[in-house]
């Protein structure tokens, strides 16, 4: 539970109104983040808003809180659609954890529930135009950035910093996963060339992306962000593992073509097609080792909790669609 | 100690009970996390049914990958690409046969 009547206390400090809040409800997901949908009344008008925090465990490779904050008020600025961040509390006396609030945007967000839908942002292929749009505007987002100095410069081409660090993730852990080595191994047999860098969300996938029947109302899910290929974003967007089981290719929404042609044309830039493929592999190797790592803070006793630790079982699923993408399955 | 077969009829009616009788009665808000817990007895129960698993060195297969020694075009290649699709296919029966189903339609 949070602390209600302190965070209400701390708001109303910060924003100079009078915040009372008067129900907090825990949000389902986040494995690796905790939000609170408050019940705000501010200056007497009622604003939902969301509380963002920390679970008892972190993933190593997921930020801060207060740099969540920083790149949600730069995409925020940029005309993307996230949730309006409002404050960043880093004192640890309010709630014992840092924290922001943001307000709270309505719609569907849901995987499984978005990919069945044909309604949705005024049909599947204008929604998939609008998602390709929106995450041209992520992608505006250039070094250098001083509001974003926390953000590693890598020297590295993204594709060889990506086989790197998926090793390292690997070895870290300990786990022998030979057909993720395969994997890796092709991708770094078949690198291809890098554009400049832009701001990659780094989960800009089904799931994490709320829509109405109008449009898309908020991209949640910051907590990886980073300079990289804008192939990144785009590689982990289309791959097989994030479709929920539809059809679609862009995401189980609707056709590469139309994801495509709206991300072209907010962004003026050519997606390389041949390229594509390769951050899809990339991406499905990603998410296999996210999911062990999962796993893994269940299985040490770090977090009991069956959804981590049914995530480990989507391994085999991701490593079979490797096999499929090297031709050998 | 049990037989094997025991257990695995112990799981199988435990998981049948849960679906028939008690997800029905489950509020709304609860009814991803019995079928979680029904999706993790369906997997206890296949990783039970399944044989022993195919007796493989992953960590000098993991080795020998990464350093390019079973690469297109070396003689372990064809032989490492049949090891890992056996056991891929046997994990995916385990936790989750469709994938293996769907994939080969």
């Amino acid at each position: 539970m949070v602390a209600v009547a302190a965070v209400a206390a701390w708001l109303g400090q910060v924003l100079g109104r009078t915040v009372e809040v008067r129900g907090a409800a825990r949000m389902q997901g986040g494995a690796i983040q905790h939000n609170w949908a408050l019940d705000a009344v501010v200056d007497g008008v009622p604003d939902p808003l969301v509380l963002r925090t920390d679970a008892p465990s972190s993933l190593d490779v997921s930020r801060s809180r207060p740099e969540e904050y920083a790149i949600l008020r730069a995409a925020f600025a940029a005309g993307a659609a996230v949730p309006e961040p409002l404050a960043l509390c880093g004192d640890a006396a309010v709630t014992g954890r840092p924290f922001f609030v943001m307000r709270r945007v309505a719609g569907i967000a849901a995987g499984h529930l978005v990919v069945r839908r044909d309604d949705l942002g005024g049909g599947r292929e204008a929604l998939a135009g609008t998602l390709g749009r929106e995450l041209a505007r992520i992608h505006s987002i250039r070094p250098p950035r001083p509001d974003l100095a926390f953000l590693h410069l890598d020297p590295r081409p993204p594709a060889a910093r990506f086989i790197a660090e998926q090793r390292a993730s690997l070895d870290r852990a300990g786990e022998h996963r030979p057909v993720l080595e395969w994997g890796l191994r092709h991708l770094e047999r078949t690198i291809p060339g890098s554009t400049a860098l832009v701001l990659c969300h780094n989960d800009f996938r089904t799931g994490n992306l709320m829509v109405n029947e109008s449009g898309v109302t908020g991209v949640l899910d910051w907590e990886f962000a980073a300079w990289g290929d804008r192939l990144e974003d785009i590689g982990w967007f289309c791959a097989r593992c994030w479709r929920f089981g539809s059809a679609h290719e862009a995401g189980g929404i609707g056709s590469r073509a139309a994801f495509y042609a709206g991300y072209e044309a907010e962004s003026g830039h050519l997606v390389p097609r041949d390229d594509v493929g390769w951050w899809e592999m990339a991406a499905t190797i990603r998410w296999a080792v996210i999911a062990l790592d999962q796993a893994a803070r269940h299985r040490s006793g770090r977090e009991r909790n069956l959804e981590l630790a049914l995530t480990g079982h989507v391994v085999p699923e991701l490593e079979w669609d490797v096999l499929r993408m090297t031709g050998h399955a | 100690m049990p037989d094997l077969a025991e257990i695995i009829d112990l799981l199988s009616t435990a998981r049948e009970t849960l679906l028939a009788e008690v997800l029905p009665h489950v509020p709304p808000d609860r009814r991803y996390p019995a079928l979680m817990a029904a999706n993790g007895l369906a997997i206890a129960l296949r990783g039970l049914q399944a044989g022993p698993a195919p007796v493989v060195d992953e960590v000098a297969l993991c080795g020998a990958i990464r350093s390019g020694a079973l690469d297109p075009g070396t003689p372990g290649h064809a032989d490492a690409a049949a090891t890992l699709v056996g056991t891929a296919r046997a994990l995916c029966l385990v936790s989750n046969p469709k994938a293996v189903t769907l994939s080969s339609r």
